[in-house]
């Protein structure tokens, strides 16, 4: 009597396919097709994934453009800041050396420009400096000038229309006045104190101060040497401050400070030269670094998403990146002062 | 073990330096190594595919590992930035009356401000010799005149503006004292971060010597040298009177000018009549006066006793420069004098030279 053997082995020892029986059949199937699948979902799993990577690796800002005066022939001598008209598509950049601003296309072409007077020592009107800028909600500029301690508010072509003036301490142009600027979705205007003096003014949108807030101070929570105010969409004000404990701080409508993060230390997520911020309509805090030559990228809690730019002229780098501004969905203005150019990147 | 992990982070945050704090002038904890550092010299790209770009230095790789030539790196900060002293030509902040006034920069590293030209004080990279200088300094010929040829870029605690007292300055002390005075002290700043003309002035801690001038005439030399020398004339302890030795220059070491017996000619003066004529009365006139040196915490004494006043560098320059040639400053100060600037509240030298001089027919026409 022969010994048993397996059934896929022939006496001869060699292996044969085993002829599925009908269930085996069936089951193979159904094997055969859930492994299918699998490699399937796996495949994709990977394409997915990927796709992911690829992406997370690709900059968080894309440059789109960038321009470097009204001309190559007339390039910006001191740009101040920058600010984005959603309302006409325009981008405002404000020139202290030259006195003047000018409002360009997305693309850069030079649309228009008016020069910015403020009245001197002795009254006379004599050229301004005009830095800071925002746009209201009526599609008017709000200016902030070296010279003065008021915010101008101006229409499409530069004429006064009114004024937003800072009460003591702050009248003093030499020790304080209007630095940064920013408008909440429903109008209201914040005006930020410049130099050692931290205060934010709040405005409503007839251009009635209505409040103040802020201590001045370098402790968490307080403020000094404003150099960026924005509004996220749920309605918090972002600082960026150069002399505080925090670089970036966030308050409550009301000025209560919320959070702090960014300290004076090298490594991702700490500042040289906090110079400016913005904000995205994802809630994303954009901050310049005029020292770092970078734009680092934080979430709406504060945590750090990217760093975008280097130092450099090409695209997406940065030389003293000193202004941001966004349309505050997707499109940033990023001004830097020894770039001497207006970059505009569309935000990831 | 948690209650000490606490601890030390309480201790470290305590110790992070606040953002850029001014005030203490780059000394101690104020700066952070990094801001002027770059780690590795090969920091040079960024890294695109990463995600995350590391803070590239410009160009380079720099001496010392900067990430920006020196003007360069300084200028980041101290150029057209609000939150920090602005130093080269139009200031940031719209300041009018900067008490070292403004930095101009030679052809071909930037463009200077309608109004400041290379002349007009010192120019940051320039490799020309410093006007009278005898090669004690000479800018670098390919970097040229930089901020660090004159401050210390980490701070030194006791020197007013972190001026150097290493080097060529060796043993030249400026000190000053802060909010309250110390007329021991060099210079005087009526409160901390005080930048302005009307926040800053000058003691007279040896009232025959001033130390200002005498740190500045280490590239400045054949200006003002001591008292007998070609530079000056007169004679060692003072005298202007023919046939004595007259000045040539105002002195600034080895006499004390107020109590020269030449001011008057009639003798030391010992009261207010005997300053009619005299230059220093003249000068208490003014309504804007060009900073003096005093010994006693008052720049402007009774009239009886003026003589305690006397004129140095930043008496008829701006340390930085203005719009005027040289950094010269042209304060007439008569009544109706406007608000003076950095440039003064005249339109000319003589205007300077009026603060404290009679003569010539601008003084009666000015």
């Amino acid at each position: 009597m022969h010994p048993a053997h397996p059934p896929n082995v022939t006496p001869h020892g060699r292996k044969t396919a085993v002829a599925p029986r009908r269930s085996d059949a069936r089951a193979a199937e159904v094997t055969a097709s859930a492994g299918g699948r699998w490699v399937a979902a796996s495949l994709l799993g990977l394409l997915v994934a990927l796709a992911a990577v690829a992406a997370a690796a690709q900059p968080t800002a894309k440059p789109y453009t960038a321009f470097y005066g009204r001309d190559l022939s007339v390039p910006f001598m001191m740009i101040g800041g920058v600010a984005v008209d959603s309302l006409h598509g325009e981008i405002l950049v404000s020139d202290n050396g030259r006195h003047e601003v000018a409002a360009f296309d997305t693309n850069g072409v030079l649309l228009g420009m008016f020069l910015h007077e403020v009245p001197g020592p002795d009254g006379a009107l004599i050229d301004g400096m005009p830095s800071q800028l925002a746009i209201d909600r009526r599609g008017r500029i709000l200016l902030s000038d070296q010279r003065v301690s008021w915010v101008d508010v101006l229409d499409v072509r530069g004429r006064p229309v009114a004024r937003l003036d800072l009460p003591a301490p702050d009248d003093d142009p030499l020790k304080s006045g209007a630095g940064a600027l920013a408008v909440r979705p429903d109008g209201t205007i914040l005006v930020a104190t410049r130099g050692d003096s931290g205060r934010v003014y709040v405005f409503d949108r007839d251009y009635r101060r209505i409040g103040a807030w802020g201590v001045p101070g370098a402790d968490s929570g307080q403020l000094s040497a404003i150099t960026g105010i924005a509004v996220t969409p749920d309605l918090r004000t972002v600082v960026t401050c150069l002399k505080t404990r925090y670089a970036v701080q966030i308050f409550d409508p009301a000025g209560a400070c919320l959070q702090g993060f960014g300290v004076h230390d090298h490594g991702p997520g700490n500042f040289s030269f906090p110079s400016g911020v913005t904000v995205t309509a994802d809630g994303r805090i954009w901050v310049s670094d005029g020292l770092r030559q970078v734009v680092q990228v934080f979430d709406s809690a504060g945590t750090l998403v990217e760093m975008v730019g280097g130092a450099g002229n090409g695209p997406g780098e940065f030389l003293n990146p000193c202004a941001l501004a966004s349309d505050g969905r997707e499109l940033l203005a990023v001004a830097e002062r020894v770039g001497n150019r207006i970059q505009v990147m569309r935000a990831r | 073990m948690k209650r000490l992990v606490l601890l030390l982070m309480v201790v470290y945050l305590g110790a992070l330096p606040a953002m850029a704090v001014a005030g203490d002038y780059h000394v101690g904890a104020t700066l952070v190594c990094t801001d002027c550092h770059s780690l590795h010299a090969s920091q040079s790209h960024d890294y695109p595919w990463l995600g995350q770009q590391p803070p590239a230095p410009v160009g380079g790789p720099h001496e010392y590992l900067l990430r920006q030539e020196p003007n360069a790196l300084c200028m980041s900060c101290h150029d057209g930035n609000t939150g920090v002293p602005d130093v080269v030509g139009v200031s940031a902040s719209g300041a009018t009356r900067r008490q070292a006034g403004a930095l101009t920069l030679a052809s071909g590293h930037g463009t200077n401000p309608t109004g400041y030209e290379e002349t007009d004080g010192h120019t940051l990279y320039s490799a020309l010799p410093p006007p009278g200088g005898t090669g004690t300094f000479v800018p670098d010929p390919v970097e040229g005149l930089e901020c660090i040829n004159c401050h210390a870029q980490h701070g030194i605690a006791t020197q007013y503006r972190n001026l150097l007292n290493r080097g060529i300055f060796g043993g030249k002390s400026l000190t000053y004292a802060a909010s309250t005075n110390d007329i021991t002290k060099d210079v005087f700043e009526r409160s901390a971060l005080a930048y302005t003309d009307q926040d800053v002035d000058f003691n007279e801690p040896d009232q025959k010597a001033s130390r200002y001038a005498n740190w500045c005439k280490t590239c400045h030399t054949n200006f003002h040298g001591t008292a007998g020398g070609p530079e000056v004339g007169g004679q060692s302890g003072g005298s202007s009177t023919e046939p004595d030795n007259p000045w040539v220059r105002h002195p600034n070491a080895d006499v004390n000018i107020g109590t020269d017996p030449g001011l008057s000619g009639t003798g030391a003066p010992t009261d207010s009549s005997s300053f009619v004529s005299s230059y220093v009365n003249r000068y208490y006139t003014r309504i804007n006066r060009v900073k003096v040196m005093a010994p006693n915490n008052n720049w402007l004494p009774a009239p009886t006793d003026p003589r305690v006043l006397t004129p140095s560098c930043f008496s008829c320059h701006k340390a930085h420069g203005n719009k005027n040639g040289f950094g010269l400053i042209f304060m007439n100060g008569s009544t109706g004098s406007p608000t003076p600037s950095e440039e003064g509240d005249g339109g000319q030298y003589k205007d300077l030279c009026l603060q404290c001089h009679s003569q010539g027919s601008y003084a009666l026409n000015p």
